[in-house]
């Protein structure tokens, strides 16, 4: 009896062996099974159990957000669909994208200024190193609704020193403002076009004091723009002609500042100034000297706050001012000095202008603003009165790119507000000139 | 007007209505303890990651939700029945990964790594841009991708690279080797077959000079004129690119739980915190395609530790990491009117203690109101029962682990592992004292015999952690239809209680613990059983689940 009850055993555990290695773990779980909610081992799916109010103010505020999600859809879906073809990279993204082979940067941007137009279309082509040769190459194109248009093709030599560049620019601006009187309602506008030929000697000299020689000639056409009223009464200086010039210049700038933020400074000084002589080309017009000087200081305040200061002198000092043409006037007002009052409110042979600007943090990338600006043009330098100088006062939130700076900014002065979006302010590098 | 305004008062009455939730009934079934994702699937396509859309849907929908804060994530679906995260592709669990030996050996175990195969072949060599490197086959074939640290930053970002790696290995985490060397010049050959695309976009073949100018664009060479670096192993298998953080893959059958609903990924919101894991985003995490093809399947990976620790600060010297979104919304809107007049705790950052650790400190870390620089999902999705499992794993790691972790950085100067091992034990403390609390940390439910009835001798998760957080516990038995039957316990110290003899086959209990200030913790709630054996412990909820 024993053996037959061993002889059963030997028979039944290789059985039961093979039964335990059949059974499914108990312990795993396998998601083609079942659904999800059953791992975790209840009797039906867990509800969200958050009561009263909060849920209810969720169930409602999901709704602007599932709406966004809805309008979202389908510009993310081609975004995706554009990534992944590569359609992209080789036409144009938002800000800057490089686009092989030849390692450049294009860009594609948006700007709008009361008083001066609205940019509906830019864009910009850098390269660096062109096909390996080292060559700085840029391309412009901007379009500005009605305003101002610009093509510019630059060349730069490859680094070192000197280093050279040439540009041609042609420039279109229909609807620009002349200002004959104090009165701003009294404006008159004209079409203005520019062609631009320059070289350009850049000497880096001793540390951070550069200099460069410039060379340049241009030719502008003006033409006033206006209803066919007979009644009406344009400016002389309106009357329509064209004119051509020499420029040979020579600028120094003398730089120590941290020019961490695209064009921007958040400490230290620049000190630049330049001086030349611009030859009339056109008959009866008179030829004339000229110089700038700029001074910009840049000093942290507290934490990350900085306190921005600027002083900006130009003049031109004419053979006889009453054959100076009214384009080649100093103008003052703009996004760049007085930003209280449109562009080239004020022209004269001299101009003052001064600007205040703190800066704040406010996140990543993002810089608030608060600036007052004041300024003036008179007919010699000793007009300039620092009592009597326009004043404007504003604020601005700056988006701080790695080679960029878009600024928004609203500014007020004694003839009404003016709101600015674009990359340039009074603080930007390049100098006036290059503007 | 007031017959149409009467039935909107009603709906809302009946939303905000309150009353006992019967609790839900757990199955007998035993708990979970490994998932079975591994079913043979076909090899998926390569997957990309579309950078703008993902920073459009970042910035543009997940940042204002979270700070509307509308989230309405439910309960986490990849845990048991014990709110525990099983095995599977996802998460491989912490066994014999948190002991100091296993965290100081990493995912590599006893493999001596590429120092030990030498030379080096170089196959491919990034050129230009921020970031150099490089990928080689040591000795033996083993493939590697090699990285530096940033100018001005020695140590930081290759020390992060392989100490966070190990310390996510050690949390469950799939995670390449990661391991930092030091190499010579001439123990780097260069592969017949190398190319390298140059600055037009041109592939040719590699050089030894395209070698020797990389290397010589590098920050800093070591004093004895060695270069050190970060190396990570190429995982076993197929890549297949980054997984999203929201949704599924539908390119993976196994793949049945929406990621943003994954405890173990919302749990990253708690191990980023500490380890200042800022730079989570879906082209740093990896699937790989494991196995034969057509008989293999994903394994789902976090990849690229670098950025954790200081890393990401020496690359980008921004002291709101960790702050503030990269783009936020929160700081943009009430930045803007205040002027700048408004200090946040993290200006005054003082500058690292260390050279080799970067800006990685306890200064201003507040977990609860951390930030990665992405919004993504699983981040917002993390509620307090995620936390809370997050912080019992994290718990479980001792001093000597860290520090273990800290010297595999392989500093140059060792007062530089005892620094961040001192800031890894500090932050660990705040991330735990914030993440232990966001419900009541009753744990060690499982029921004793008693006499009458039966004893759960529960501790707190916070006193198991060395915590001084004092908290009065209130104990409730529960009838079926989620009203208090008896309170078992009310104001004391400890959570241990006796539940009384019950006819019923089922029995509830939920604990509620009180701060000294008054504040009351979400409820944990304990759902026994009554089978042959006595009694059982069936279910655990946390917070209202």
């Amino acid at each position: 009896m024993r053996r037959v009850g061993l002889l059963l055993l030997a028979l039944l555990l290789p059985v039961a062996a093979l039964a335990r290695n059949a059974a499914p773990d108990s312990a795993a779980w396998d998601p083609a099974d079942a659904p999800a909610w059953t791992l975790r081992g209840t009797q039906e799916p867990l509800d969200v159990r958050r009561g009263g109010a909060p849920w209810l103010v969720r169930q409602v505020a999901e709704v602007p957000a599932t709406a966004f999600r809805l309008v979202t859809a389908p510009p993310v879906a081609l975004i995706r669909w554009d990534e992944r073809s590569g359609f992209s990279r080789r036409v144009a993204g938002f800000f800057t994208r490089d686009v092989a082979p030849i390692n450049t940067t294009v860009a594609a941007y948006l700007g709008y200024e009361t008083g001066f137009g609205m940019t509906v279309l830019g864009l910009r082509v850098h390269s660096t190193d062109w096909y390996g040769t080292g060559l700085d190459n840029r391309f412009r194109f901007s379009y500005l609704n009605t305003r101002k248009n610009i093509v510019q093709l630059e060349f730069g030599a490859p680094p070192g020193a000197p280093a050279w560049s040439t540009r041609t620019r042609f420039q279109r601006s229909p609807g620009r403002h002349y200002y004959p009187a104090a009165d701003a309602d009294d404006d008159q506008e004209y079409d203005f076009q520019l062609l631009l030929n320059e070289a350009q000697l850049r000497l880096p000299l001793q540390g951070p004091l550069d200099a460069a020689l410039t060379l340049h000639s241009r030719a502008t056409r003006l033409r006033p723009e206006h209803d066919d009223d007979p009644d009406e009464r344009l400016a002389p200086a309106l009357a329509e002609r064209a004119a051509s010039n020499h420029y040979l210049g020579v600028e120094a700038e003398l730089r120590r500042d941290s020019r961490d933020a695209g064009e921007m400074a958040s400490r230290g000084s620049l000190l630049r100034a330049a001086a030349g002589w611009n030859a009339a080309r056109a008959p009866g017009d008179a030829d004339y000297r000229h110089l700038t000087f700029e001074y910009q200081l840049h000093r942290p305040l507290f934490r990350d706050r900085i306190l921005a200061a600027r002083v900006f002198y130009e003049a031109v000092d004419p053979d006889d001012a009453a054959r100076l043409p009214f384009t080649e006037l100093r103008a003052l007002g703009g996004r760049y000095d007085l930003r209280g009052y449109p562009r080239d409110r004020f022209r004269d042979l001299h101009l003052l202008a001064l600007a205040l600007e703190y800066r704040y943090p406010v996140t990543k990338m993002f810089q608030g603003r608060l600036f007052a600006d004041w300024g003036a043009a008179a007919p010699r330098t000793r007009d300039l009165d620092l009592a009597e100088l326009h004043a404007s006062a504003g604020l601005g939130l700056a988006l701080l790119l790695d080679d960029d700076v878009f600024v928004l900014q609203y500014a007020r002065g004694a003839e009404g507000g003016h709101v600015f979006a674009g990359t340039t302010t009074p603080f930007g590098y390049q100098s006036r000139r290059k503007r | 007007m007031r017959r149409r305004a009467l039935p909107l008062l009603l709906l809302l009455l009946a939303g905000c209505a309150g009353g006992p939730v019967p609790p839900p009934v757990f199955t007998d079934a035993p708990a979970v303890t490994r998932v079975r994702d591994d079913a043979p699937i076909p090899v998926p396509d390569e997957r990309g990651f579309h950078r703008l859309s993902y920073l459009i849907e970042n910035y543009g929908l997940r940042q204002p939700i979270d700070v509307l804060g509308v989230t309405t994530h439910g309960p986490a679906l990849d845990v048991n029945r014990l709110g525990e995260v099983p095995a599977s592709s996802w998460y491989a669990g912490t066994d014999d990964r948190q002991d100091p030996a296993a965290v100081a050996r990493g995912p590599g175990g006893d493999d001596p790594g590429p120092e030990a195969h030498r030379p080096w072949t170089v196959t491919g060599l990034k050129v230009g841009g921020r970031n150099p490197g490089f990928v080689f086959r040591d000795a033996r074939g083993a493939a590697y991708i090699c990285k530096f640290d940033k100018e001005g930053e020695p140590s930081v970002s290759t020390a992060a690279g392989a100490v966070a790696a190990r310390l996510f290995w050690a949390l469950g985490y799939h995670v390449p080797d990661n391991r930092v060397v030091t190499f010579a010049r001439d123990e780097l050959l260069v592969a017949p077959d190398a190319s390298v695309k140059n600055s037009v976009g041109e592939a040719r073949p590699l050089t030894q000079a395209d070698v020797d100018a990389m290397l010589a664009g590098l920050p800093q060479a070591l004093a004895d004129g060695r270069y050190r670096a970060l190396v990570s192993r190429f995982l076993d298998g197929i890549p297949r690119g980054g997984f999203s953080l929201r949704g599924t893959n539908g390119d993976d059958p196994n793949d049945r739980i929406p990621h943003q609903d994954r405890r173990s990924l919302r749990a990253l919101r708690v191990f980023g915190a500490w380890l200042q894991h800022v730079d989570l985003k879906e082209d740093n995490t990896l699937d790989v395609y494991v196995g034969e093809p057509g008989a293999g399947h994903l394994r789902h990976h976090l990849v690229d530790f670098d950025g954790c620790l200081g890393g990401y600060w020496a690359a980008r010297h921004e002291k709101r990491i960790g702050h503030a979104y990269d783009f936020d919304w929160r700081e943009l809107l009430l930045g803007i009117p205040a002027l700048g007049l408004h200090v946040r705790p993290y200006e005054d950052t003082p500058p690292p203690a260390h050279a080799e650790v970067g800006q990685f400190s306890a200064f201003a870390y507040d977990p609860a109101a951390w930030r990665p620089n992405y919004a993504n999902d699983q981040v917002l999705a993390c509620g307090p029962a995620d936390a809370f499992w997050a912080g019992t794993v994290l718990a479980r790691l001792s001093d000597e682990a860290l520090a273990a972790a800290a010297s595999t950085g392989r500093f140059r100067d060792p007062a530089a592992a005892a620094e961040l091992t001192r800031v890894l034990i500090a932050r660990r403390h705040l991330t735990l004292a914030w993440a232990l609390t966001r419900v009541s940390p009753a744990v060690d439910l499982e029921p004793i015999p008693a006499a009458d009835g039966f004893r759960v001798d529960a501790a707190s998760a916070c006193d198991r952690a060395g915590l001084a957080v004092p908290l009065a516990w209130r104990v409730e038995f529960l009838n079926a239809d989620g009203s208090v039957r008896q309170i078992l316990s009310e104001g004391a110290a400890s959570p241990a209680v006796t539940v009384p003899a019950t006819d019923a086959d089922r029995a509830v209990v939920r604990w509620t613990a009180h701060r000294p200030d008054g504040g009351l913790l979400p409820p944990t709630q304990a759902h026994y059983a009554r089978g042959p054996a006595g009694w059982s412990l069936r279910g655990v909820l946390r917070d209202g689940e």
